[in-house]
């Protein structure tokens, strides 16, 4: 039976089913555009009630539910990102956990890396920021996220291209082992 | 840097996990997701499209009505007058509505209510008070089903209710309900983040914000003494420049426990 139907007339534990399938990578996601955790709860919640309005326009038989909420989370996270409340330059949550067996000058480091790289990929115009995302994070397929942020597959590989050359430029300086040369 | 060393780069920067809190809020917010959206966003909703808004409020009241059912208890344990006060853009106020009513079983129940300067608008609004549920339950026997009906009345108890305030021209009233706090977890009567308290009229009240995400944010000073009656509510809504900016506030000016 149709997971979204069925949560729309009522049903609770299809609900929840389609929460339980889809909340993390749309968390991850939302965390990733925004910055925030808490910004995150607030619009990975609010894609999901969104489901439920009335005036919701989600067709499942045009569009995969799985396109659909990353299309709610993104919409959701760039207006967010537009109304100029969120941190863009840098995190809020340390969102980097400690490896195993490392010393504490490694950990550190390590902590330290992921949120150099995060505030890269934070700092990437609006328009290149979420296919890096999209692609290497989630592994999503560029014609789902060409679905996604309603663009053709060429603009997304084109914004892909573009991404990751000015990541690499902006990373370099940080690689592992260049930052403990003397 | 080549393809392989960016992608282990872009590897170090990892998510942290979603909060165990967050399936519970959605769970919560499930049964009355379509309403309390209608409701959250009514100050607006009411200024662009009131004919829509007065629709959907007074769906909203009848299946609610429908949901609570039960006469008015035989004698009212109490009744607080409050004032309505909405705000303009440069902050200053203006009182659209004053009222009387009380709480019984979590859902506020009004007395009575009038509009400033407004005797016509008062009229108008107390007729639509009167025949809104009735219209309402008529409408719900229409539009819902009986399952649906069945799960709104399991869980009313586990909502809480109050007025919160009135659409632009303050003729159909705006109620909001949220998800009742876990018993023994403090004095909280609405599920949300504790952010002060405060006596009100000799009350206690724990001022709680409910989950509601987007920009809107509203704040109850609900009084566990008074069967969790909101002796203030305020409504906020996020600027441009990330600053809240107060809307509307609900504030009780009086008790009178022998009404």
């Amino acid at each position: 039976m149709d997971l979204v139907k069925a949560a729309r007339g009522g049903r609770e534990a299809a609900f929840l089913q389609l929460f339980d399938e889809h909340h993390l990578p749309l968390f991850r996601f939302a965390y990733r555009m925004t910055g925030s955790a808490a910004d995150a709860e607030d619009i990975v919640q609010e894609c999901f009630l969104q489901m439920l309005r009335p005036e919701c326009a989600y067709d499942p038989r045009r569009t995969a539910i799985r396109t659909y909420l990353f299309g709610v989370v993104r919409n959701q996270s760039l207006k967010r990102l537009r109304e100029g409340d969120l941190a863009v330059a840098g995190g809020r949550h340390a969102g980097n956990p400690a490896g195993n067996g490392q010393s504490p000058e490694d950990e550190v480091l390590r902590a330290e890396l992921g949120e150099v790289v995060g505030r890269a990929v934070r700092q990437l115009p609006e328009t290149q920021r979420e296919v890096p995302i999209l692609a290497h994070y989630e592994q999503m397929p560029l014609a789902e996220i060409a679905r996604v942020m309603t663009l053709d597959l060429g603009a997304v590989k084109s914004r892909l291209q573009r991404a990751r050359a000015s990541l690499k430029e902006t990373l370099a300086a940080h690689m592992p082992g260049l930052e403990r040369k003397p | 840097m080549n393809d392989t060393e960016l992608d282990e780069m872009l590897n170090r920067w990892t998510a942290p996990p979603a909060p165990d809190t967050l399936r519970d809020s959605v769970r919560a917010a499930f049964p009355a997701g379509q309403e309390r959206w209608i409701l959250a966003r009514a100050p607006r909703a009411g200024k662009r499209m009131l004919a829509a808004a007065m629709l959907g409020a007074a769906a909203l009241l009848l299946v609610v009505a429908q949901a609570r059912p039960g006469a008015p208890p035989a004698r009212i344990p109490y009744s607080v007058d409050s004032e309505f006060i909405r705000y303009a853009d440069d902050g200053s106020p203006s009182i659209e509505m004053y009222s009387s009513s009380y709480e019984v079983d979590g859902a506020e129940i009004l007395r009575s209510r009038s509009i400033p300067r407004s005797p016509f608008g008062t009229a108008i609004g107390r007729a639509l008070d009167a025949t809104l549920p009735l219209w309402s339950r008529l409408m719900a026997r229409v539009t819902v089903d009986g399952k649906t009906l069945e799960r709104l009345r399991r869980r009313i108890p586990h909502t809480v209710g109050a007025i919160s305030g009135c659409e632009a021209s303050c003729l159909v009233l705006e109620r909001q309900f949220f998800a009742r706090a876990a018993a023994g977890v403090d004095t909280a009567c609405v599920d949300g983040k504790i952010v002060g308290r405060e006596t009100i009229l000799n009350y206690p009240t724990a001022a709680v914000q409910p989950h509601m995400g987007g920009s809107v944010r509203m704040t109850w000073w609900t009084a566990p003494d008074l069967g969790c009656f909101s002796l203030r509510i305020t409504a906020e809504e996020k600027r441009a420049d990330g600053a809240w900016r107060l809307v509307s506030e609900k504030r009780a000016l009086r008790i009178d426990m022998k009404p």
